[in-house]
């Protein structure tokens, strides 16, 4: 019992030098940011530019401490939004696309404009400007830059696309043809021309998506409605079930995650599939085949595209240093480090006559053309869950044998019930 | 004699067969895991999967031993052990009153307890309440916030395991020890501990196994220096993706320190502990 | 002297509820109170009443996916229970270094980390990158697409849990076993009973309180698991696996519909408590 409690009060010794390394405020004003980049962990490209720019604007700025503090990507904005409730929250904060309308009108960012926004010439702005700066547009005022831009593109085995004599394709009917063309079983191992994957959880957009903007320009009608429940999307549905019939997806593709699929293009099994182009690195890393083979190419109708969107929280103590972090983060010395060290599309259109594409970096076109004219959810309201909406009539059409037009009404009415249309 | 040599040979061979089943049914995804964090990025997405004939490679270890592993891993042991400490006291008087004593509200206060068990055991359940409660009291990002949240949420099953254990020990014990003139204080801290080793085991390991593997409240509660083992391990599967080499590299080395605490206390926490538990 | 004694004796059970109402059932207060209110991104809204427990109710999915949890909790509960006993009660006739080597090996599902041991499982699972068909198709069988097809999906779900919990159950259970008195066992032969009368009549009733507690633990971690369902199979496929936490995690991390997840996070939390009631009941626990 005495050993017991000698050893309870020796780990109470102890736990103020482990909890010391954070407490070294001594006086500095912290600014603390929350992401789910961590950059001290060198393992990601990401996260060694980051701890750059943070070395640097420390040794500017003597007097401030900026603190990481590395999140769940999934559960961190609604962290944000309960520190906001409680009025503690992270003096800077990285959101999701979906999420940032509900950041918004819980009022939790700060105007850009109030900060250094409005100091930036009309040409700085220029330079910027772009549909994920307009999204976080609201009211004329914007509070958000988006720091991560992501476009979903298509990937394909330039190998495989030789080898089936086709050409890059660009409609419908030619990522068919090529789908049918690539799919081949050799050895008892099928390569299937076109994967697809519609899980419940998270996913990325699948075809579906693109086909709805192709066709008909919009997923949501102008009351914010989900707009899929008709002719068009019963066509897009109809197509993706061919490709399940004619065997150019496999049959067990309903609750593939993007985790799966990608692992499984990486392994070779997929001819096409879409996912992240953020992604293009880890696959080539990855593949069991050559990198050289892995390309991505746009899709009929342009990408969706996706981002991180940082923003200044409204009750930071600190704002005015904050701001000029998040500048000094989306200063085109940072741009090109985002681009050279953390292998990131750049934000700034001035650091594109940095870049000179070869064929390692070709991909970047692609992601270019997608974050000019791709598709991005408007932000006026809330649109939550629609990929798991879209994902889940595919999944009733395939896996329950419900009529397509059914389970398009049946997941649109669940999105407009779930988001209080 | 010799029908019944064959006899017991028979019900050994089958003995060692379950167990052999039993052990490769329990192991496959660790030694998965283990074959996994030694192959190249390449190998590991290779169609078939190779179980052998690969070049192993440490470099997965590399990659995770060059960030901050050993902090969360040090974090995780400090915050387990507090936590035990701490869960083991106030389990072991709580389950002593509610095994002994008869005292008002003792039912009421047995159901706050039964309520307990739900709460606990690292559900998502009351993530965001609490997160919002714990900043309300500025605890959240404090050396000693997960320790405290630890033996909370474990302290039900805790105090549960000692009311079994202390109720197996003959009341006849302390009643002959108390007419021998012994003080209340000396029946629960020195004649009833030792005679509940086996509750004391089972309690810390119940402690130790859900503080050791809890994420979701390390993930939303700690970060940066307070960082626990469960969230390095989570960093490679994060935003960029599933890596499996370090991911499967980073868990083989955090299940080495719960094969430390099995081997070495081992057999008092799980078989050595039942060596007889009333004759002590 | 006595009254003295009476009011003393409920100090041994303060701390001990301090702690588990300041980190327990105040949050659980507080959902409570969440759960009579609207809320849209972590923003109060108006009094709604009973609503979201109604939206709960009536909503086909949420009632569909507690079916489900219920069938999955209590499948892999009872297989976890079943054959941790009778593991138990073989092994409890072991001793030395095979015993030791059996408990060991039971754990080691219990203690590696569960996110990792789901993830695992999902790709051995995998049709074609799995080790699962690899072995099955080296045996001679077709392979199974074991994640993508409904039924298949249940039984890797409830797999999987058990897998995770049959050692647990084992471990405490054989402490339960080993704390009965040798004496008693012998007794019992020396008047002449077989080995299954000592079974039903010595060894059941004297573990009686190691089951009952095991059961507990497991039907609860079950049940409120949410990180295994998450990982392996991750709802589907169309929803054959979606239980009520998943449910309960996208209303809170998707749908920001804090409000309505914290109703069904006390539903959640009376279905359990419900659960354990009814175990007390039957096993005739007094307290």
């Amino acid at each position: 019992m005495k050993r017991l409690l000698v050893g309870f009060l020796l780990l109470l010794a102890l736990f103020p030098v482990i909890a010391s390394g954070s407490q070294e405020g001594d006086g500095k004003t912290e600014i603390v940011m929350w992401t789910f980049l961590d950059p001290e962990n060198p393992s990601n490209g990401r996260n060694v530019a980051l701890k750059q720019m943070i070395t640097e604007f420390e040794a500017d700025n003597p007097g401030v401490d900026i603190i990481v503090e590395p999140k769940n990507y999934a559960t961190m904005t609604a962290e944000f939004l309960t520190a906001h409730a409680t009025g503690s929250a992270p003096d800077i904060i990285w959101c999701a696309r979906d999420e940032l309308s509900g950041v918004l009108d819980a009022g939790a960012l700060e105007p850009l404009e109030n900060l250094f926004l409005g100091e930036w010439s009309e040409e700085e702005i220029k330079d910027i400007d772009d549909a994920f700066f307009r999204f976080g547009e609201r009211d004329g005022k914007h509070y958000t830059l988006c720091l991560n831009k992501n476009a979903l593109v298509m990937y394909y085995r330039a190998d495989l696309l030789e080898a089936a004599g086709c050409d890059v394709p660009e409609t419908w009917d030619e990522i068919l043809d090529a789908a049918i063309k690539m799919t081949k079983t050799e050895n008892g191992i099928t390569t299937y021309g076109l994967g697809q994957s519609f899980p419940s959880g998270y996913s990325d957009p699948q075809l579906l998506t693109n086909w709805l903007i192709d066709k008909q320009g919009a997923l949501f009608d102008e009351d914010g409605r989900a707009m899929w429940a008709n002719q068009v999307g019963v066509d897009g549905v109809n197509w993706i079930t061919h490709c399940i019939d004619i065997g150019v997806t496999p049959e067990g593709c309903l609750n593939l995650g993007t985790e799966d699929i990608i692992s499984e293009f990486s392994a070779g099994r997929y001819g096409m599939f879409i996912a992240g182009a953020v992604r293009i690195g880890s696959i080539k890393d990855t593949c069991s085949f050559d990198p050289k083979d892995v390309k991505v190419m746009s899709l009929p109708g342009g990408c969706v595209i996706d981002g991180w969107f940082a923003g200044i929280w409204s009750g930071s103590k600190n704002k005015e240093m904050a701001g000029r972090f998040l500048e000094k983060m989306y200063s085109p010395e940072a741009d090109l480090l985002w681009v050279e060290v953390g292998a990131q599309a750049p934000v700034r259109a001035s650091t594109l006559e940095h870049i000179t594409i070869t064929e390692d970096n070709d991909y970047l076109p692609v992601m270019l053309d997608a974050f000019a004219n791709g598709f991005i959810t408007p932000n006026d309201m809330a649109y939550a869950g629609w990929k798991i909406n879209l994902n889940e009539a595919v999944q009733r059409v395939v896996g329950n044998g419900m009529d397509p037009l059914e389970a398009l009404q049946q997941t649109a009415d669940e999105f407009n019930r779930a988001n209080g249309r | 004699m010799n029908n019944h040599k064959v006899r017991k040979y028979t019900i050994r061979a089958v003995e060692y067969l379950i167990a052999a089943i039993f052990a490769v049914i329990n192991l496959i995804p660790v030694f998965w895991g283990v074959i996994t964090s030694l192959k190249n990025p390449r190998e590991i997405s290779r169609i078939p999967p190779q179980i052998f004939g690969f070049e192993p490679t440490l470099m997965h270890y590399q990659t995770v031993l060059s960030g901050q592993f050993f902090r969360s891993i040090m974090n995780s042991v400090l915050f387990s052990l507090f936590a035990i400490m701490l869960g083991l006291i106030l389990g072991y008087l709580a389950g002593y009153g509610f095994a002994r004593r008869k005292f008002r509200f003792k039912s009421l206060l047995f159901f706050l307890v039964v309520v307990g068990i739900p709460l606990s055991g690292g559900s998502s359940v009351l993530l965001i309440p609490n997160y919002l409660y714990m900043l309300k009291l500025h605890m959240t990002n404090q050396f000693y916030t997960l320790p405290l949240i630890y033996a909370a949420y474990n302290l039900p099953m805790a105090i549960w395991i000692f009311i079994a254990g202390i109720k197996a020990v003959p009341f006849e014990l302390e009643e002959a020890a108390r007419i021998d003139g012994v003080s209340q204080h000396y029946i629960v801290t020195r004649l009833v501990p030792p005679l509940v080793k086996p509750s004391i085991a089972s309690a810390a390991l119940f402690i130790f196994i859900g503080s050791w593997n809890d994420y979701i409240t390390a993930s939303v509660m700690v970060s940066g220096n307070l960082k626990v083992i469960q969230q390095s391990i989570y960093d490679f599967m994060g935003f960029f993706g599933l890596e499996w080499g370090p991911l499967t590299a980073s868990t083989t080395i955090a299940v080495i320190p719960i094969l430390i605490v099995f081997t070495i206390a081992g057999r008092q926490l799980v078989s050595g502990l039942t060596a007889g538990a009333v004759k002590g | 002297m006595g009254k003295k004694k009476i009011n003393l004796s409920i100090l041994y059970t303060v701390p001990a509820s301090l702690l588990l109402i300041m980190f327990l059932i105040i949050p659980l207060i507080f959902a409570l109170y969440c759960s009579f209110y609207q809320y849209k991104y972590m923003m109060q809204g108006s009094f709604v009443g009973l609503a979201n427990y109604i939206e709960c109710f009536v909503t086909p999915r949420i009632s569909q996916s507690f079916l489900i949890t219920f069938i999955v909790t209590f499948a892999s509960t009872a297989i976890s229970i079943f054959l941790g006993l009778v593991l138990a009660l073989w092994i409890d006739r072991r001793s030395g270094l095979f015993a030791y080597f059996i408990e060991m090996i039971g754990l080691i599902p219990w203690v590696i980390s569960m996110v990792v041991a789901g993830l695992l499982w999902r790709w051995m699972f995998n049709a074609e990158l799995g080790l699962f068909n690899v072995i099955i198709r080296a045996m001679g069988f077709a392979g199974v697409d074991v994640i993508q097809n409904k039924t298949a999906a249940q039984v890797a779900l409830i797999f999987v849990l058990s897998w995770r919990t049959i050692g647990y159950a084992m471990v405490m259970i054989l402490a339960g076993l080993k704390g009965i008195d040798d004496t008693l066992i012998e007794a019992s032969h020396i008047d002449g009973a077989n080995s299954l009368q000592t079974l039903f009549l010595i060894k059941l009733p004297m573990i009686k309180s190691s089951v009952l507690l095991s059961t507990i633990v497991l039907t609860v971690s079950n049940f409120t698991n949410n990180t295994v369902p998450k990982v392996l199979t991750g709802g589907g496929p169309v929803n054959a696996t979606n239980v009520v936490t998943l449910e309960q995690y996208n209303l809170s991390f998707v749908y920001y519909e804090f409000g309505k997840s914290s109703a069904l996070s006390v539903l959640i939390m009376i279905c359990t408590v419900i659960i354990i009631a009814c175990y007390i009941k039957v096993a005739k626990y007094k307290i």
